[in-house]
């Protein structure tokens, strides 16, 4: 019932060999080659890959560096500005403590001036004041006698006054 | 004009021998007027005929010599009765040069005696070395004593309101 036929057996290994050996001469090389192209463009995609790594992590590095030169930068300028801004300020209260100062000195100044004018002219009006009341008493009670009394000092008065 | 005048004034007044005496009524009749200010208002005032004006004059100075009175009358109708203070301080002048002596007021609040206008010409003429003539002056606001003023040449005060004065300023500094 199950038989072995050697022929058969004889031409399917022949027409396999013959398979093999056109697939060998025909379709092989072409595979390899492709093959070996597919390598070569993965080799260098991989390279071209590490390659853009390393240009990428440069880049970062380099990003990285202006960013913290950039924050530096940054910090000094706000730090120069907090100074300048706090020398600005002090300058102000300084020179507004020297106004005021000013404007303290010259209104006790003002002060004491008119202290010392309302005072002169006080003493003046109770000088003019006893002037004319005396001037009202000696118009009053002057006699004859008495200016005859004061022309003769007058006189006398003369007598030295040259 | 007025030393042309001053100059006949002079001549005319020393053939009469009344140059002293027209000086001094000319000096009182100026000081008459600027102390009546009514008096020299209506003789300032041209509605006032002149007539009017010498009639009025010649009423206040009765004792007057009879060239001050004809001066001062020409000066009146020639509208010029404001020049009356210029002629007689030109005349003054004219007259203290010419009789080589100072001339001077004393201003007395109380008429002084002739005894006593005479002590100080004959203290002044002493002390300045040159013939001092004065004229006797009232003036009551000076309150008492004497102020000499020599004619262009010193004011001597020595009155009781000048003394009030000194007296005033003293306490004003020392208060």
């Amino acid at each position: 019932m199950f038989e072995i036929e050697t022929s058969l057996i004889f031409w399917s290994a022949i027409s396999f060999a013959i398979l093999l050996l056109l697939l060998n001469k025909f379709l092989l090389p072409p595979l390899l080659l492709m093959m070996e192209e597919r390598k070569n463009r993965i080799q260098k995609d991989l390279q071209d890959a590490a390659q853009a790594k390393n240009q990428a992590a440069e880049k970062l590095s380099a990003s990285r560096q202006k960013l913290a030169e950039a924050n530096a930068r940054a910090e000094k300028i706000v730090a120069e500005s907090t100074t300048a801004a706090e020398q600005q300020k002090e300058q102000i209260i300084g020179k507004a403590e020297s106004n005021a100062q000013k404007i303290i000195l010259q209104s006790q100044a003002k002060i004491e001036n008119d202290v010392q004018k309302a005072k002169l002219a006080l003493q003046m009006d109770l000088a003019q004041l006893v002037s004319d009341a005396s001037r009202k008493v000696i118009k009053k009670t002057l006699t004859d006698t008495d200016h005859a009394k004061l022309i003769a000092e007058s006189l006398a008065e003369l007598e030295h006054h040259l | 004009m007025i030393d042309f005048d001053c100059e006949m004034l002079y001549s005319l007044t020393e053939r009469e021998n009344l140059t002293l005496k027209v000086e001094s009524e000319l000096f009182a009749l100026y000081n008459f007027i600027k102390e009546n200010f009514e008096l020299k208002v209506t003789l300032d005032d041209p509605k006032f005929s002149a007539e009017f004006k010498i009639g009025l004059l010649n009423q206040l100075l009765p004792d007057y010599s009879e060239i001050t009175r004809s001066l001062a009358n020409q000066l009146i109708e020639s509208g010029k009765a404001s020049q009356l203070y210029k002629l007689s301080h030109a005349f003054s002048l004219l007259v203290a040069q010419k009789k080589q002596c100072l001339l001077g007021e004393m201003v007395c609040a109380h008429p002084a005696t002739a005894a006593q206008l005479q002590a100080a010409e004959t203290i002044l003429t002493k002390k300045l070395g040159k013939k001092v003539r004065l004229k006797i002056r009232l003036d009551p606001d000076i309150l008492g004593g004497l102020v000499i003023k020599i004619l262009q040449g010193n004011i001597i005060d020595l009155s009781l309101a000048n003394k009030l004065v000194q007296l005033r300023d003293q306490i004003s500094a020392a208060v």
